[in-house]
């Protein structure tokens, strides 16, 4: 986008602060994905923080040859990766805190709702790592089939099995183990 | 055709089909109530799928925290810069580095009548207020039940400032605003249309006002100045707040007492002082002066450039053309009490303590030459003021190296001294990381080289600039990365320091040995005689 590219023209001819715009673009994004990597929100924010350091320093070397926010989460996710598979051992769990949402429905639906998300994290936490991180990409940071493939290095039809994979294995559990969620995952 | 499977559905919801499959099962859709059905709950789940995952998100102030962390890119030369560690106008939140403490009781400005005359604004504002620069404007703009309210502005010929509050049921809320992200603006216009860019924000947890503030030291006589607000996003919530508020600048030029210093000039250790001019504003007294190499010590660093330029190549040696030289001094009255004083270095330049609101340099044209404008907090009372020279800065060429050969430093750490700096290689390693020199996907990794040095710095040592590595076949690369100096002295009273230098080109291995180039140094000599201008 010609916005990002002249944030980036600023940054480099020395107003450190146009990176705020790239930063404030794509970090919810990024931690959203990468905190249910790592499952610990402290470790997430700092591993992000790092990947938009890196992502800085790299600035000069993007030349336009693919999108920036392919670029970039090329960048910043490569190294949550493998940040993460060097901490993998000594992470902690730690449930992640739910996020205030504003009350403006019927509390029933707000209640609904919360064990809906729930049930979600529960179920991204059970899938293995491979498709956890696909279908984040996906979801939270919009990447296409190609996209993810050239991030993970996973061919693009085992991209596009494994997400499939991913969602009957979420439903089927569902569906095992009932809840709010398995409305939506009704065989017929 | 027969309804498709419910995997197949899926697949369709998820673009996961062939091309002639996909139409397939899109046609049968559409004429399918029972599909339609299973294709929505799908979609249905997708959307909540998305929506779910894209929160937590992060704290507001996380794009600063990163900020903090990042030096800027050099620039070319002849582009403004900032030099020393003043408030910097063009940043969110810069006027908070003037240190603003307490909390703000909800009311209080009111109560003692604005913002403007508590201890929450820095002393020249407050100043200012007390001499009656202050107007009251109190317009404000209202959506989503959230009010944008600028309660008073001041003006004079150094600044504008404007107090706000942002109002929920009459009730005052967070003030910060988001203007990292550029769709919330604040913006000035002179009376040609001509933009006021110099703007910063300030915003202090607990209290019930935010400051804006544009800064006019870089701008001529100006007649009507029009600020504009145009926010889309408070707190969170997205809305339209917009605001113009035009200020009449006629009598905030005419407060401003402006004595020039007829180029009073010296030279010192090759350094050229040049006196332009002092402005007393009610909230800011401004010093603008130039300082550039005497002609004898331009042609010596120009040739101590291209020299060094040879030995290690002239891309490796291009920030030494830019700025140079600086000064530091003092400000006295008539009974020798110093009132403000800066002391020209980066580091230790505590602009809280010295009296001092900011300091900015540009480049002036010519190696080394810079145009300053140092401002500080106005006196109460008139008294005469004398500028007193302490001593010049001047970045020059280094010839300084250090070899390094990698037994014996796994043996022991290797401590060399250069100038007052105590540093010691504490480590050299290869670090293994992602290329986007070649930015075409894949990224490969690459193996930089990683120098990590730690050690003391003493009072008026000189300060290193940058480094370059020749590796043992001759081959030059630059070195990038941090030099940190805390605030913090070690045993021996030296200034702790500590960098991380990197190669920024592929290095295969870490060579057997190495030397370490300091391409430019800064050094401070002071002037014995002092040299004085009287500021009046």
């Amino acid at each position: 986008m010609e916005e990002e590219w002249q944030w980036i023209q600023q940054v480099l001819s020395g107003d450190k602060q146009a990176y705020a715009h790239i930063i404030n673009k794509y970090k919810n994004p990024l931690y959203a994905t990468v905190v249910r990597m790592v499952k610990n929100p402290q470790d997430a924010q700092d591993l992000v923080q790092e990947a938009f350091i890196k992502v800085y320093s790299q600035l000069g070397k993007y030349e336009r040859k693919s999108s920036f926010s392919s670029w970039l989460y090329r960048v910043a996710i490569n190294h949550c990766m493998d940040e993460f598979r060097k901490k993998h051992n000594r992470l902690q769990h730690v449930e992640m805190n739910e996020e205030k949402a504003p009350n403006t429905e019927h509390p029933e639906v707000v209640f609904l709702k919360k064990e809906k998300n729930r049930q979600l994290e529960k179920l991204i936490r059970t899938l293995p790592e491979e498709e956890r991180w696909i279908i984040l990409l996906r979801y939270v940071n919009e990447l296409s089939y190609a996209e993810i493939s050239e991030l993970t290095g996973i061919p693009v039809s085992h991209v596009r099995n494994k997400l499939h994979r991913a969602k009957k294995k979420m439903r089927e559990t569902v569906k095992r183990e009932g809840g709010y969620f398995d409305e939506l995952s009704n065989d017929r | 055709m027969n309804c498709p499977t419910i995997d197949d559905l899926s697949k369709y919801t998820e673009q996961l089909l062939r091309e002639e499959e996909h139409a397939l099962i899109q046609n049968h859709v559409h004429s399918c109530e029972g599909c339609m059905r299973v294709v929505d709950a799908f979609m249905e789940e997708k959307r909540f799928i998305k929506e779910t995952l894209k929160t937590p998100v992060l704290p507001n102030e996380f794009a600063h925290l990163v900020l903090d962390q990042l030096e800027p890119y050099k620039q070319p030369t002849q582009k403004r810069r900032k030099v020393r560690k003043p408030v910097m106008l063009s940043a969110a939140a810069a006027i908070l580095a003037l240190g603003m403490s307490a909390a703000f009781n909800p009311g209080f400005a009111e109560w003692i009548g604005g913002f403007f005359s508590t201890g929450e604004v820095d002393e020249g504002l407050r100043l200012a207020d007390e001499a009656g620069y202050t107007e009251q404007v109190n317009v404000e703009a209202t959506d989503n039940g959230i009010t944008f309210k600028v309660a008073e502005v001041l003006a004079d010929s150094s600044r504008i400032a404007l107090s706000y509050q942002i109002l929920k049921g009459g009730k005052p809320q967070d003030t910060k605003i988001e203007i990292a992200d550029s769709k919330n603006k604040f913006l000035a216009f002179d009376q040609n249309g001509r933009e006021i860019a110099e703007m910063g924000t300030g915003w202090w947890e607990g209290s019930d006002y935010g400051l804006i503030e544009f800064s006019l030291r870089e701008h001529g006589a100006l007649e009507k100045v029009t600020v504009k607000v145009e926010l889309v996003e408070i707190n969170g919530k997205e809305g339209s707040w917009q605001l113009e508020i035009p200020i009449d600048m006629t009598a905030a030029m005419s407060s401003t007492e402006r004595i020039s210093l007829k180029d009073a000039h010296t030279d010192r250790h090759g350094v050229a002082v040049t006196m332009k001019e002092v402005r007393y504003a009610p909230s800011s007294s401004d010093l603008l002066y130039e300082t550039s190499f005497t002609k004898e010590e331009q042609a010596k660093v120009k040739e101590e450039i291209q020299r060094l330029g040879q030995k290690l190549g002239k891309h490796n040696v291009g920030s030494l053309a830019s700025n140079g030289t600086a000064v530091a001094y003092h400000i006295e009255n008539d009974e020798g009490k110093v009132l403000y004083h800066n002391n020209g270095q980066k580091y230790s330049f505590k602009l809280e303590d010295s009296g001092g609101l900011q300091s900015s340099g540009r480049e002036a044209g010519g190696v080394g030459h810079m145009a300053w404008n140092d401002s500080f907090i106005p006196l109460k009372d008139r008294q005469n003021l004398t500028f007193v020279l302490d001593g010049v800065l001047k970045k020059v060429p280094s010839d300084f190296s250090v070899k390094v050969n990698m037994k014996e430093l796994k043996k022991n750490p290797l401590s060399f001294e250069y100038e007052g700096n105590h540093l010691t290689i504490k480590k050299v390693k290869a670090k293994n990381d992602y290329s986007l020199r070649k930015s075409v996907v894949p990224v490969e990794r690459e193996t930089n080289l990683v120098i990590v040095m730690e050690g003391g710095r003493e009072e008026h040592a000189s300060e290193l600039g940058s480094w370059v590595l020749v590796d043992d076949k001759g081959k030059a690369v630059p070195l990038f990365g941090s030099q940190s100096l805390l605030n913090e002295k070690d045993e021996k009273g030296r200034y702790i320091m500590k960098a991380e230098l990197r190669t920024d080109q592929q290095m295969e291995d870490i060579p057997e040995e190495f030397t370490l180039y300091l391409t430019d140094v800064t050094r401070y000599y002071e002037v014995k005689d002092k040299w004085k201008v009287p500021l009046y």
